[in-house]
């Protein structure tokens, strides 16, 4: 990451080093070439003036010597050359160009041909490429008398150039360091802003802070200018980036479905809204069509009107319509309007604004439906009052004239007739009031689930065994503070209102449970309010019902039950309660689909139940042992229980087949044999008539919700006993049929 | 190599030295005589302005006209150089270089011609010795000389160190 930043910062730094080097190497070179250069030309002058004054010399010397040809004598003039040691040979000429005498330290030789001196020189001297000479004539009192010829190597200026050369490496590389030193240094002022330029726009464009600012530059040069321009660019972009984000976050945090939809009728974009409302995963995938969220109706109308309108410029939609939430239609209203392009007005694509309105349309439903009831009930509990008066008139003089009339009057049954009907019209009308929820009620910390128990067997009995019935009580349901007679009768009316919804049988769950309703629970569901609640569940699978009449039934004397069959006060009775005891009801159901009715109790925290509501005690009744046959699991469950609680032991079978393999099985006696009339495979009487094969005078007890008539009549010691049955009942009994058989044994 | 392409002229081309053949003994001590003329300082007052310097030889002249050629043409600080040749030491005033050759027999008396400002030149040997100035000696056939300084100086002569420098013997006491 860093990499990339130090990598360029190295590389822009190191060009730079390297151009301040290299540019001041070759200022160096050439200054120290045009230096060198000089002094060579200048050595080589001083050179050629020491040749000359070293000829002069020889030559003034040597005049008496080449006068009197005394080369011994010019011989030792020139030994004095001896002391410059680049002298390879000098030579004293006579005027005639004789070698006169010479000087030769390293066996130099005489220069052939005679270098000889320009008509009008007195000295000539040059240069060649490994020595230089110079050639001086002697003049002695004006008269020319010879000439002296010098020669010298170079050796001292190639030295002297091999000297300017190491200094001139060593100065050379000295600068260098030198200007990399100082390059180093102020290079900074040059490259950190860059570099620090650079860095910004790495991490700016890796990480989008447009936050982040280069440091500011002091210089008001072009890389000053390069910052702050790029500064400047950096504020504009997160000002942009601001309003950017101000309009994402709009879009994003509004509660409504924006999207935007191209030509091809895919989806754009989407905001969680829209997300959330045709329910899609947050990380799924936003490559999605129209079709698939708009049901196949409004995807076809889109498609074929509201688009097309929109492209012919014919304007824009806007009304209620329908998505799709997973296989829910929502209702919705819904904004849809093409997108065009600011300046060119060319249509982009299609955008749609959609809001839920599901929940809105549902608590107006409800305050609708609440309202309706209210007002049913303000007429009906009116109505209820004034007529309870009136049958209070008619009740009264009834009775009145009963007491009047002498026994065995005529008139007199007709006037009991009279009295009947007023105390029917009684009855209902103590069921408007209760409807209206004008009548006295005393309310009690109740446990929902003992009430539920209690009426257990009852409303085994009421709803008939070919309705199977499940009851499931969450232990920590709660308290709730209400009329307990009451409650019993809510949950007696729906139980009897789900059997009727199922003549062909079915199950009808009865359940218990804890609810901690929150703001979102609240918002949806009118008059809650969050909090914990009593939940009161009663479900069937019976035919369930329409909208039309599910907006009714809590209405007075509406039924769907046949003529004679309903008062259509069940329901109403329940509504009244539920708002009395402060709750508040709830049914689910859709045709073919069953129903469920929940109530919500607010519940009573850390209350106790007033009265602890429970099942009588029995005492102990018989310690024989007893078959019981039954093919339901809750009324085998049931009966066995009652039986053991009193003393009995019992054999349990799920069918007349178990039954007779316990039967052939137990090594016991076996006292009685219980079993159910009508199961599948073996019937309650073909078991009985087996029995008696294995158990000879053992006595029959039947359990039959059927009338007696669809039982055969054996000589077996049997006997029925009609469901549904009190445990009372069925205990006495079992107790009559095997104290018969005592006795008809002793 | 350089010097090959530079033209060979030297520009004052003597005539002794463009002789090819190597010179007789007397042509070289003629030359010698007009060279000693140069390292020769007389009393002042002994060479009079615009007059020649008189080179004289006594007695029987060994030179020819080896000595005029030697002379001609020579200029000595302004003065020429004329030979002049005498019979005799009676003849002596004037001349301010003199041969004596060595047969001669007026020798002595050029020799007792003490206090004259006249450099004696010979080739009699132990004519140093003697009293003589300047003596030419051979030296593997080379000619050379011997000066008596010491006689130059009682002349009043006064000699160049040069010329001192180049003789094969100085006689510095008298």
């Amino acid at each position: 990451m860093k990499g990339g930043i130090v990598g360029a910062r190295r590389s822009f730094r190191r060009k730079l080093a390297a151009i301040s080097m290299v540019a001041s190497a070759g200022g160096l070179l050439v200054a120290s070439a045009a230096f060198i250069y000089n002094e060579i030309g200048t050595f080589r002058l001083n050179m050629v003036r020491s040749l000359s004054i070293q000829a002069q010399i020889v030559g003034t010397n040597s005049v008496s010597a080449i006068l009197f040809s005394d080369a011994e004598a010019a011989r030792n003039t020139l030994k004095a050359l001896g002391s410059a040691p680049n002298v390879t040979f000098a030579g004293i000429y006579t005027a005639s160009g004789q070698l006169f005498a010479s000087y030769s330290p390293s066996g130099g030789d005489s220069p052939s041909p005679l270098p000889l001196l320009a008509a009008g020189k007195k000295e000539t001297w040059r240069f060649t490429s490994s020595d230089v000479w110079l050639a001086r004539e002697i003049v002695f009192q004006g008269k020319p008398i010879g000439f002296v010829y010098i020669r010298s190597n170079l050796l001292e200026i190639r030295q002297s150039l091999e000297r300017y050369t190491r200094i001139l490496v060593v100065v050379l590389l000295i600068s260098l360091f030198v200007v990399f030193l100082l390059s180093a240094f102020f290079q900074r002022a040059v490259t950190r802003p860059l570099v620090d330029l650079a860095r910004t726009a790495l991490i700016v464009s890796r990480e989008k802070q447009f936050s982040l600012r280069a440091p500011p530059a002091t210089s008001t040069d072009e890389v000053g200018v390069l910052v702050n321009t790029f500064n400047e660019m950096l504020a504009e972009i997160q000002q942009h980036e601001e309003e950017r984000q101000k309009f994402v976050a709009l879009v994003e945090q509004t509660d409504d479905f924006i999207g935007m939809i191209g030509l091809d009728l895919r989806v754009m974009y989407m905001n969680g809204a829209g997300r959330r409302l045709i329910g899609l995963e947050p990380a799924a995938s936003s490559d999605i069509h129209i079709d698939d969220f708009f049901p196949p109706a409004w995807a076809e109308k889109l498609r074929d009107e509201i688009l097309p309108a929109i492209v012919r410029r014919e304007g824009n939609w806007a009304g209620e319509a329908q998505v799709r939430r997973s296989n829910k239609v929502v209702d919705v209203s819904m904004n849809v309007f093409g997108v065009n392009h600011p300046d060119s007005g060319e249509l982009l694509c299609f955008a749609a604004v959609i809001r839920d309105i599901s929940e809105r349309r549902g608590l107006e439903e409800q305050l609708r439906q609440s309202q309706k009831l209210e007002s049913i009930g303000q007429l009906a509990g009116g109505v209820a009052h004034d007529f309870n008066n009136l049958l209070v008139i008619i009740s009264g003089y009834s009775a009145m004239l009963l007491d009047e009339l002498p026994p065995g009057d005529r008139m007199r049954d007709r006037l009991e007739e009279i009295a009947r009907a007023g105390d029917r019209a009684a009855a209902l009308t103590r069921q408007l009031l209760v409807f209206s929820r004008r009548e006295q009620v005393e309310q009690k910390n109740i446990a929902l689930n003992d009430v539920v128990n209690n009426l257990q067997k009852m409303l085994r009995r009421l709803i008939g065994e070919h309705i199977e019935m499940v009851i499931s009580l969450d232990p920590d349901a709660g308290i709730v503070r209400a009329d307990p007679g009451q409650i019993e009768q809510i949950i007696i009316n729906l139980a009897v209102n789900a059997r009727d919804a199922m003549p062909r049988g079915g199950r009808l769950l009865i359940e218990s449970s804890h609810l901690a309703a929150d703001e979102e629970f609240a918002r949806s569901h009118l008059s809650v309010t969050p909090g914990p609640y009593v939940v009161l569940s009663v479900a069937d699978t019976g035919c369930g019902m329409s909208e039309e009449v599910k907006s009714r039934i809590f209405e007075p004397f509406f039924t769907t039950k046949g003529e004679g069959k309903g008062t259509g006060l069940g329901l109403s009775t329940v509504y009244g309660i539920v708002k009395q005891s402060g709750g508040s009801i709830w049914v689910y159901s859709e045709p073919g689909q069953g129903t469920t009715f929940k109530i919500l109790f607010p519940a009573m925290e850390g209350v106790s139940p007033d009265a602890a509501i429970q099942a009588p005690a029995g005492e102990l009744v018989g310690t024989e042992t007893i078959l019981v046959a039954e093919d339901e699991d809750a009324v085998r469950q049931y009966v066995s229980e009652l039986l053991m609680r009193r003393g009995f032991k019992v054999l349990k079978a799920a069918n007349g087949r178990d039954a007779l393999a316990i039967a052939r099985a137990y090594p016991g006696r076996i006292d009685l044999l219980l079993t159910d009339a009508v199961m599948p495979h073996v019937s309650g009487p073909v078991l009985a008539e087996e029995f008696a094969k294995l158990n000879p005078g053992v006595p029959v007890l039947f359990m039959s919700g059927y009338s007696d008539r669809l039982l055969q009549p054996t000589e077996l010691e049997s006997s029925l006993i009609q469901k549904p049955f009190t445990p009372g009942a069925l205990i006495a009994a079992v107790r009559g049929l095997l104290d018969r058989k005592t006795q008809t044994a002793s | 190599m350089a010097t090959a392409c530079v033209a060979m002229i030297f520009p004052a081309a003597p005539r002794l030295s463009a002789e090819s053949h190597r010179p007789t003994e007397y042509q070289v001590k003629a030359t010698y005589l007009a060279n000693f003329a140069r390292f020769v300082e007389w009393p002042p007052g002994s060479i009079t302005d615009d007059n020649p310097i008189p080179v004289c030889v006594v007695g029987q002249d060994p030179f020819g006209p080896a000595l005029d050629a030697a002379l001609s043409g020579e200029n000595v600080g302004g003065h020429s150089l004329v030979p002049r040749r005498i019979a005799g030491m009676r003849e002596v005033e004037g001349c301010r270089i003199l041969f004596i050759p060595s047969n001669d027999v007026q020798l002595d008396a050029v020799i007792s011609a003490d206090r004259m400002p006249i450099l004696t030149v010979s080739d009699a040997p132990g004519f140093v010795n003697r009293g003589g100035m300047i003596e030419f000696v051979l030296d593997s056939n080379r000619v050379r000389f011997e000066i008596n300084l010491a006689a130059a100086r009682a002349a009043g002569l006064n000699l160049s160190s040069e010329l001192l420098r180049v003789a094969t013997a100085v006689r510095k006491a008298p």
